[in-house]
């Protein structure tokens, strides 16, 4: 008895010396979808549905949602200490009340021995967002350990915005043409409404955002027969650009969306706000009426569907079977 | 008390230095400083928006030298140099002020920055009004401090006036339909007000009965802790549950109506939650009066919102229609913020508080800023509101067209509206509705309209609209 204690702790201390990679590493596989995020309840369901589709199509994957923003991550786990939201939500809810970024939730990944991970991000298109999550991911696949099988990823990739990114491998081109037809729905809505559809985008200063102004094109050759306009809150095409638009196609009436994933504080304020420089009110001042839609994309399945095949082209050209 | 007793208290000590024009007063500010003054300054630097607002109130401007950042009323402040108490001293001394006004949250944290601007000769004084009746002994304190005595007491009497007539009207509503609220401060914090603070007098001036009484106030503030479980204690009480807005407090209506917990209140049952603008209710100026006049709208619309004086009009003006429009449509008042104006400044657009035709010391002023923010009325010129100039039937079926989400009309032809007229689409959606009438073919744009009329034309639109 007393050698066998001696000999434990012998085993306990050894290995706990010898550093942070020994033994055989597990290999097993799983999936991040990064999102912005959001902290209403309501909201939510355009990220679980996104959620959803993806673990349908690849069951027995852990999948895991990863929130960038910081603000609202922090409001998500300040929920912990208020007794009586745990008490309501606590259970279905768990999983956003110890969300992480996606830094701490590949980490962690890693740490449980998912050494196979594939992020895909549910932004709308290559902009800043999408820019710096792959900062991220080409940090960690910088690190290089001086022996191969210590390695902390087996393979660590990243699956593409749902309006495609750069390069040759998988045309822009044609991920648009494949959203485009996602949205069928809003055009029937706008086409039983008599309306043009106008799509308010998030965009970004500090980058072209000229592939808004692309999708508008696509858009309107996917559906000749409803007027379609696509502006952004921040960049171009500006809301301005939609008025001359929507003057010069004499246009009486507009449902009015968000191109965004998450029908938020964007959609409630700057869309469909009730001051004058609301989306909403800049267009009724030229006698157009406005039918404003509060709804993210991702509670559209079918545009769910886009990040799910993007997880299998990633899969697919990193010959990962997922 | 303690508290009450350390907020500024005038002693009048006055002790002649020369000819009598000059005097040298004693005060003991909010922080407990005991501090020899010798009014009228003249070059004043503000380090609060309430001292600000209060200041330019008193009829002041040249005389401020300096305010706080994100200044956003009025608009004259906003062309002042913004000082901060995290600059360093010399940037202070450089501007070569008189006076610096602060507030004790300021004198706590930079203790370092008080003491070098007093070394420098600089008087420093901290104000800070914890309840309605500290405020006039503060506005009084401002008005000695900067040899505007008369408009300290002018504005002290307009505002009693002001929320006499208020008391007044809401006096007739009997004990038993008084509504209790419950006034959120800070909602992550589950924060309300200290029941003598100012909010809650607002509250209480409105007509409403707080049900936090028993609220203990943080740290001598306006503010008091309260906890979601004591709020859920009055759950089945709370008719209203209020909820100030503003930098401490980025709450929006989704967002309390999906707390956990919240369901059980029953203002969130039954749909009664309302946001207002922490500048109406937190500070300790004029302004106030919007305040308690808002509050009242929220929670006696029927008697806040009555528009029968206005119905009598003969001829409806444009400052009467805008009242009529955002009391039937119970808009709740628009406030400026910061960012707005800063978003609007190089736009050449109409700033909140701009126009030299309107008295912003009365309370119409929130009626008509409110109903030009929901964009209600078109070609608004800089400075110019013209509120007494009759209201036209083309600019009331503008206004009805953008301010309210009318349903769909068919085709509808006007032979007095041309088609190039630029209000023919939107004449067009509420004469084809039926919401105003044409008369053989003809609609009339340019016409007046009694307050009757515009009172119906109105009530058809608010019945069509979806909300």
């Amino acid at each position: 008895m007393k050698k066998t204690c001696f000999l434990l702790i012998l085993l306990i201390l050894t290995s706990s010396s010898m550093g942070f990679a020994m033994g055989k590493m597990p290999n097993k596989k799983a999936i991040v979808l990064a999102d912005f995020g959001t902290t209403y309840l309501s909201a939510l369901k355009a990220i679980t549905t996104i959620q959803n589709e993806v673990e349908k199509e690849f069951p027995g994957i852990e999948v895991r949602i990863a929130f960038t923003s910081n603000i609202i991550r922090n409001v998500w786990h300040k929920r912990r200490n208020d007794a009586i939201f745990m008490k309501e939500h606590g259970r279905d809810m768990k999983e956003f009340l110890n969300i992480k970024g996606p830094l701490a939730t590949i980490a962690d990944l890693q740490d449980e021995g998912y050494r196979t991970i594939i992020v895909q991000p549910c932004h709308i298109y290559s902009g800043e967002e999408y820019a710096d999550l792959c900062s991220y991911v080409n940090g960690l696949n910088a690190i290089k350990t001086i022996k191969v099988k210590y390695m902390p990823f087996v393979k660590l990739v990243m699956g593409r915005p749902a309006l495609g990114t750069y390069g040759p491998v998988h045309d822009y081109h044609k991920d648009m043409e494949t959203a485009a037809k996602t949205l069928k729905v809003d055009v029937d809505l706008a086409r039983k409404e008599h309306a043009a559809l106008v799509y308010m985008g998030h965009g970004n200063e500090f980058y072209s955002t000229g592939i808004y102004a692309e999708f508008q094109q696509v858009m309107q050759r996917t559906y000749p027969d409803v007027k379609i306009f696509i502006g952004t809150v921040e960049g171009f095409p500006s809301l301005d650009d939609v008025v001359t638009a929507l003057k010069q196609a004499k246009v009486k009436r507009v449902v009015l969306k968000p191109l965004m994933i998450v029908a938020g504080d964007h959609a409630n304020n700057d869309m469909a706000g009730p001051d004058r420089d609301s989306w909403k009110n800049t267009i009724k001042r030229l006698g157009i009426q406005v039918i404003p839609i509060i709804h993210g994309l991702g509670e559209n399945r079918a545009w769910a569907r886009i990040y799910v095949q993007h997880i299998k082209d990633v899969a697919k050209d990193n010959d990962l079977i997922f | 008390m303690k508290r009450l007793c350390t907020f500024i208290l005038l002693i009048i000590l006055e002790i002649a230095i020369a000819s009598g024009v000059l005097h040298a007063l004693t005060i003991k500010d909010a922080s407990g400083n005991t501090i020899t003054v010798s009014p009228p300054y003249k070059r004043i630097i503000s380090l609060y928006g309430a001292h600000t607002e209060n200041l330019f109130a008193l009829g002041l401007n040249k005389e401020i030298i300096g305010v706080s950042r994100h200044e956003s009323y009025p608009l004259e402040a906003m062309e002042k140099p913004a000082f901060s108490y995290h600059d360093d001293a010399e940037r202070f001394l450089a501007a070569h002020p008189d006076l610096v006004l602060v507030r004790p949250m300021i004198t706590r944290g930079y203790p370092n920055l008080m003491e070098k601007l007093r070394r420098f000769g600089i008087t420093v004084v901290s104000l800070q009004p914890r309840t309605a009746k500290e405020m006039f002994t503060y506005w009084r304190t401002l008005g000695v401090l900067t040899g505007r005595e008369k408009a300290a007491e002018e504005m002290i009497q307009r505002f009693k006036g002001q929320v006499a007539s208020i008391r007044k009207m809401v006096s007739h509503i009997p004990l038993g339909d008084r509504k209790r609220v419950y006034f959120e401060s800070i909602h992550s914090r589950m924060k309300t007000f200290a029941p003598s603070s100012i909010a809650i007098f607002a509250l209480e001036t409105a007509g409403g009965i707080n049900v936090a009484t028993d609220a203990r106030s943080t740290h001598g503030t306006n503010i008091a802790d309260y906890g979601k479980e004591r709020i859920l204690s009055h759950a089945h009480d709370i008719d209203v549950l209020l909820a100030q807005r503003g930098a401490m407090n980025h709450v929006t209506k989704r967002r309390i109506y999906e707390e956990a917990g919240f369901e059980a209140i029953k203002a969130v049952k039954d749909h009664q939650v309302f946001i207002i603008d922490e500048m109406i209710v937190s500070r300790p100026t004029p302004r106030l009066i919007l305040g308690i006049t808002q509050i009242g709208r929220f929670l006696y619309p029927a008697l806040f919102n009555n528009v029968t004086d206005l119905a009598r009009n003969n001829t409806l003006t444009r400052a009467n229609y805008a009242e009529m429009f955002v009391k039937m449509a119970a808009f709740p008042f628009e406030i400026p913020g910061y960012r707005r104006i800063q978003a609007r400044k190089n736009k050449a657009q109409h700033l909140y508080g701009d126009f030299r035709d309107v008295d912003y010391n009365k309370i119409i002023s929130a009626y008509i800023e409110t109903a030009v923010e929901r964009g209600l009325f078109q070609n608004i010129q800089a400075r110019r509101f013209l509120p007494n100039k009759p209201i036209l039937r083309r600019d009331i079926a503008y206004s009805l067209f953008v301010g309210l989400d009318l349903p769909g009309a068919g085709p509808c032809k006007m032979i007095d509206v041309p088609e190039d007229d630029p209000d023919t689409a939107h004449i067009a959606v509420v004469a084809g509705l039926g919401i105003m009438k044409l008369s053989e073919g003809r609609f009339f744009p340019d016409q007046t309209v009694t307050g009757l009329k515009a009172y119906h034309i109105l009530k058809r639109a608010l019945e069509l609209a979806r909300h």
